[in-house]
């Protein structure tokens, strides 16, 4: 049905349609459309130029959504897993099958979440309690859940969330802010010091001797599942730099060679440990 | 008593030492030890026969700043908070100890925590406050056992707590954890954290001093500072501004690393040359090129400047700060663009992330300044740099965002040559880096002098 000016008359036809259609003026800002009590405008996560997620996965959309609507999953930008939510929900996405269907190679997570985390919810409380549940004594309780499962499971938190009255998100993010570990962790955690003093003191080249002792990178663990291998600046080494922590033990000054044997001496001890047979 | 505090804590000998000098003579743990020692003297004094406004008089006429950094007259701060009209007063002391290599706070926790105990609660019945709060980084375990046990004896001694050595001033001390984080040393992150939010800068006005942690009037103290202050009121006054320079008096506590022989920390009048502080510390190992004062905020000096006296004026006239306290002497076979890296990661890495400036901007700093270390540089990428850190200064929320772009300016101003020996020829004048070599610029780097 194609004929020269055909678009133009279409065109045209609703121009004039509206030029004899009542004129309305919405006065915007004195007169609100009808719209549900809750309503804060559509959702939409905004793309860049590359096609990439802006989200940053930073919980600020999360801590200040009044009706905690907004439950979050993903990768952060050290390429860690984490999430934000219910067990139940996300469960499905950590699913490798998940991935197969989505039409992705299936892959292993690198900190898989444990959704089945068993958590003593009476001593949760009694813990909160003990601290008479002031909102100052967060960061203390954290540290005794951490101490005892090395790690604070989700489940725990949510609980102190609602011992505590504190928002979920709030206690998820100081508890994130705080540096707390958010997923457990395998075997001995050996920290690399990057503090000034040891950075300066030689640092670099403990971190270089101990990964090529154990053959993996910084965020991995052991194939035996004895060590972590972590760099932080909480370390504290003062003027024992450079110096390194395996849990809670701080030694230095270390040299290269001193951090190897340390650290292959923790791993072999550990190895003991694992098979039953006595250090 | 030696071993009283943790192994990497090494305090050494020379300085002026006032808050030093009973570390490793009064037993930590015992409340007697310190009063045997003249402690809670002052407290005392203070409680039983001055008005808080003396007390007041006193630190203003000692002229103690802050120092934890800002360098605020003390005596200003805590007039404001007792000004304001409010039932309820809080007082913290910040132990949280922000740059994790500065070791003076955890030298006084962990060593004398009844020192900081007496000043906070002498700067609580100074202010009016009723409730005294110390907030300890939690890694310092040893110390947040220690002030709690001060905390508990000093109260079961009546020397806190209700009705305070028989007068009629109530003072609730309690010992509160905080995370170790960089920025939750920063005071309002600190008055966040506390009441059960993310340890995240507010935005000032209003002060904390009129409005801070639950909605009063809230004081926030460097534990260092607090120190001082029980050591003014059991000395005197004179005593304090005998050493130090017109505008800055008194001791600080200085923490010197890196190249040095004796790292450790040491306790010097302000006003005293760098050059002095590191030879307190055995001088510099090898021959020092320069020294980073201040912390991961602070500014690079060359071993030229080691004459700078080390005082807030001074400092902040050379770009570098007091800061948290720490000087880094480093040595010819250090590459400053990979220091300044170095300082502009670790405050990228530490950003909490309220504010943009702060989250984006660092991150933009330490990319260009790694398209220099890769000689790959955009022809514009120091005027970048120097105007993005003026805007991250100048549009700052908390003042750990301001100070963050100084390693990087100073170094620019010092040490362009190595900045243009990186960019323009991929090559390391340190010889400490792996530069890339070959593939010179076409055109030379704009911004260098």
């Amino acid at each position: 049905m194609a004929f020269p000016g055909a678009g133009i008359a279409k065109g045209m036809a609703q121009t004039f349609r509206n030029f004899f259609a009542p004129k309305v003026t919405r006065q915007y800002p004195e007169e609100r459309p009808q719209m549900p009590e809750r309503w804060r405008g559509r959702l939409d996560l905004i793309y860049d130029p590359f096609g990439e997620h802006k989200c940053e996965v930073c919980f600020q959309c999360a801590q200040v959504c009044p009706v905690e609507a907004i439950d979050m999953s993903g990768f952060d930008t050290q390429g860690n897993r984490i999430r934000y939510g219910m067990p139940e929900i996300y469960d499905e996405r950590r699913d490798p099958n998940a991935y197969r269907r989505a039409g992705q190679p299936a892959r292993p997570m690198r900190n898989p979440a444990r959704w089945d985390e068993s958590v003593d919810t009476p001593w949760v409380d009694e813990t909160v309690d003990a601290f008479g549940g002031r909102p100052e004594a967060l960061v203390a309780i954290f540290r005794a859940v951490e101490e005892r499962y090395g790690y604070l499971p989700e489940r725990a938190l949510r609980r102190i969330s609602d011992r505590m009255t504190i928002h979920w998100a709030q206690v998820f993010g100081a508890a994130g802010l705080g540096g707390f570990r958010l997923l457990p962790v395998a075997g001995h955690v050996v920290t690399v010091c990057d503090c000034a003093a040891c950075r300066f003191a030689g640092g670099p080249s403990l971190l270089d001797a101990i990964r090529d002792e154990l053959g993996i990178e910084v965020g991995e663990e052991t194939a035996d599942g004895g060590i972590t291998l972590e760099v932080g600046s909480d370390v504290g080494a003062g003027a024992s730099s450079p110096a390194i922590r395996i849990d809670t033990l701080v030694y230095g000054p270390l040299d290269p060679e001193k951090a190897r044997h340390l650290v292959s001496e923790r791993r072999a001890a550990a190895a003991r440990v694992a098979e039953g047979t006595p250090a | 008593m030696a071993s009283t505090i943790s192994p990497q804590i090494r305090i050494l000998p020379g300085g002026e030492h006032r808050l030093l000098t009973e570390i490793g003579r009064v037993d930590p743990g015992s409340l007697a030890s310190f009063r045997e020692a003249g402690g809670y003297g002052g407290l005392e004094r203070a409680v039983t026969r001055l008005a808080p406004e003396e007390v007041i008089l006193e630190i203003e006429g000692a002229g103690l700043r802050g120092r934890g950094g800002s360098g605020f007259p003390t005596a200003e701060k805590w007039r404001v908070a007792r000004d304001t009209p409010a039932d309820r007063k809080i007082i913290v002391a910040n132990l949280m100890g922000a740059d994790p290599s500065a070791l003076g706070d955890r030298a006084l926790a962990e060593g004398n925590p009844h020192l900081i105990v007496e000043g906070l609660l002498i700067a609580a019945y100074a202010a009016g406050a009723s409730e005294a709060i110390v907030a300890v980084r939690r890694d310092w375990t040893d110390a947040i056992a220690r002030l709690r046990r001060a905390t508990a004896d000093a109260t079961d001694a009546h020397l806190a707590g209700y009705l305070v050595l028989g007068t009629d001033t109530s003072i609730q001390l309690s010992v509160w954890e905080g995370s170790g984080a960089y920025v939750a040393g920063e005071e309002t992150a600190l008055i966040s954290a506390l009441s059960g939010d993310r340890g995240m800068p507010l935005i000032r006005p209003p002060f904390p001093a009129t409005r801070g942690l639950h909605g009063v009037p809230t004081l926030v103290q460097n534990a260092e500072t607090l120190a001082h202050v029980a050591w003014i009121l059991s000395h005197s006054s004179e005593a304090f501004a005998s050493v130090g320079t017109e505008a800055s008096r008194g001791t600080k506590l200085v923490t010197v690393m890196g190249r040095v022989n004796e790292p450790g920390l040491v306790e010097v009048p302000l006003g005293t040359s760098i050059g002095a502080i590191v030879d307190l510390a055995g001088g510099p190992g090898g021959s020092a090129k320069a020294a980073f004062v201040g912390g991961p905020g602070g500014g690079a000096l060359t071993a030229a400047e080691f004459g700078t006296p080390y005082d807030y004026e001074s400092l902040e006239a050379a770009g570098a700060l007091i800061g948290s306290g720490a000087l880094l002497v480093v040595d010819g076979a250090t590459c400053m663009v990979d220091s300044a890296r170095f300082f502009a990661d670790f405050s990228a890495r530490e950003a909490c992330g309220k504010a943009v400036p702060c989250r984006i901007g660092t991150r933009r700093l330490v990319e260009a300044l790694d398209r220099i270390l890769a000689a790959t540089p955009r022809p514009n990428d120091v005027t970048l740099l120097r105007e993005l850190s003026r805007k991250i200064a100048d549009t700052a929320l908390c003042r750990l965002e301001r100070i963050a772009p100084g390693p990087i300016l100073t170094t620019l101003d010092r040490f362009s040559d190595e900045y243009r020996a990186h960019a323009e020829r991929g090559e390391c004048l340190a010889g400490a880096c792996q530069a890339p070599g070959g593939s010179p610029l076409l055109e030379p780097l704009a911004g260098l002098e």
